[in-house]
């Protein structure tokens, strides 16, 4: 199931850009799956459909392999861990999840392409704060929040497993998350 | 050892290091890690297609349908019928347009001799503001290689407008970098006798806006706007005279960092087909001219 709803979303994203876009941000099915999913279904499902969707991301639309590969990797491990025990995993909550999440990506993206080219070129203009604010972060959160109501529904009742089936009961994922300390 | 094994940790910084090898190798010019993708594109791109052309059906389905309701409340039966005239006639429009588009591209062939022309669509556009490269249907089995001798080729629309150049190929695909993206350069010319030599690069503060910066201007040459900027040819990989945009704004505010603003002549957003040159003198396989229509 999670190939077809990968290769799906992938090429949907991509091939309708401008019909899936509000003030100029595409709506990005890619993050948004691997965040809701990682928040739903646990870390290793996050980390493998974060490294599957970012090979993807970077096949389709970058130029190089691999940074795709690392950021939704790493968002699909972080959207398991963040909140997840105190919300419990509900579905409903996992909009904050994609709120927060889209933020950091596009507040460190647009950080990196602020700071890097400055370390090498000097001299170098950017967007301003407002711009980045009211044209890229704001419109990408809403068009995001929009596609995570069919998406967490899509999930939770097409998802991989049988509603209920990967719900990890706190004792359990507390125990599961020992496993990442290094001890 | 098996204890380091089992820590999710341990094999999270592994997949880490491994990542980041890849980024390294794929920067390297004839890294193997390209050929990871080619089966992968074998895959995805009949998905692709196969949504593509669903999403189009989807579309003109409801174009007409909306049509058809909105004339109904008028006059049923008649209304009815042209409504299912207006749809064959929509799509003998979009077929025209398209039938246009390619017809306008003999014209490249008989403006760049020297050159190969390979029509080809469209397969997916940007993901994000920063995931930007578009894919075409044409790869390496059509004879777009890149190579040492080669390592890229101009793009071009049918009004012969610089779309970008090919980054990478693939087996049945290609990436282009388009004009907009800030990893994108051009040299290029004032469209006049003896016109100064400026550099066009896509940049991210411009990008929203549709524009791209025209910077390293002669210090003796002052740029109007209006003015019409074509590649000059310098370094050989675009060829001499395609049309790249008009001058937008100047900003002489600077002597030692004259710029201005360009907005290119193509509109990626609306592109279907594209056109790529490719020198006669490559020695790659035998080429045909297939334009390949959008599935």
């Amino acid at each position: 199931m999670y190939i077809i709803y990968v290769l799906f979303f992938s090429t949907l994203q991509v091939t309708f850009p401008q019909v899936l876009s509000f003030r100029g941000q595409t709506a990005d099915f890619m993050m948004v799956f691997v965040i809701l999913t990682g928040y739903l279904f646990g870390t290793i499902d996050g980390a493998v459909i974060g490294f599957a969707m970012g090979f993807l991301r970077d096949m389709l639309a970058s130029t190089t392999l691999g940074i795709g590969m690392l950021i939704l990797l790493y968002i699909g491990i972080i959207s398991s861990l963040l909140f997840s025990k105190k919300f419990h995993s509900r579905a409903t909550l996992g909009f904050v999840q994609v709120i927060l999440i889209t933020f950091v990506y596009k507040s460190l993206g647009h950080l990196l392409y602020y700071f890097v080219p400055l370390l090498t070129a000097g001299d170098y203009m950017y967007l301003s704060v407002s711009t980045i604010i009211i044209d890229s972060i704001l419109p990408q959160i809403a068009i995001n929040l929009a596609i995570s109501f069919p998406l967490i529904l899509l999930l939770s009742y097409l998802g991989p497993y049988r509603r209920g089936e990967k719900r990890i009961a706190d004792e359990d994922r507390l125990a599961s998350e020992e496993v990442w300390q290094i001890k | 050892m098996r204890k380091l094994l089992a820590n999710k940790v341990f094999i999270l910084i592994l997949v880490t290091l491994l990542i980041v090898a890849v980024i390294i190798f794929d920067k390297i010019p004839g890294s193997p890690v390209e050929n990871i993708t080619t089966p992968v594109s074998v895959i995805i791109d009949p998905v692709q297609k196969l949504v593509q052309g669903t999403g189009s059906k989807i579309s003109d389905f409801f174009t007409a349908v909306s049509d058809g309701i909105s004339i109904r409340q008028e006059n049923a039966d008649l209304k009815k019928q042209i409504a299912e005239l207006e749809y064959e006639v929509q799509q003998g429009k979009e077929a025209a347009i398209r039938w246009q588009e390619l017809k306008d591209a003999f014209f490249i062939k008989d403006s760049f001799e020297n050159y190969d022309i390979h029509g080809s669509s469209i397969l997916t556009r940007e993901a994000d503001e920063w995931f930007s490269v578009i894919r075409i249907d044409v790869g390496s089995s059509n004879g777009i290689q890149i190579s040492d001798i080669n390592p890229s080729y101009a793009v071009v629309d049918a009004q012969m407008n610089l779309v970008g150049r090919i980054q990478s190929t693939d087996v049945s695909s290609s990436k282009v970098l388009p004009v907009l993206h800030e990893g994108f350069t051009v040299s290029a010319k004032v469209n006049t006798v003896n016109g100064a030599i400026v550099t066009v690069h896509g940049e991210v503060e411009l990008k929203e806006n549709g524009l791209c910066k025209v910077d390293q201007i002669p210090d003796q040459v002052s740029l109007q706007v209006g003015d019409v900027l074509v590649t000059s040819g310098a370094g050989g990989l675009y060829p001499a005279g395609i049309p790249v945009g008009v001058i937008m704004s100047v900003d002489n505010s600077s002597l030692l960092n004259r710029y201005a603003t360009l907005k290119p002549y193509v509109d990626i957003s609306s592109l279907k087909d594209v056109f790529i040159m490719v020198p006669k003198n490559q020695t790659a396989a035998a080429v045909t001219l297939t334009p390949t229509p959008a599935s």
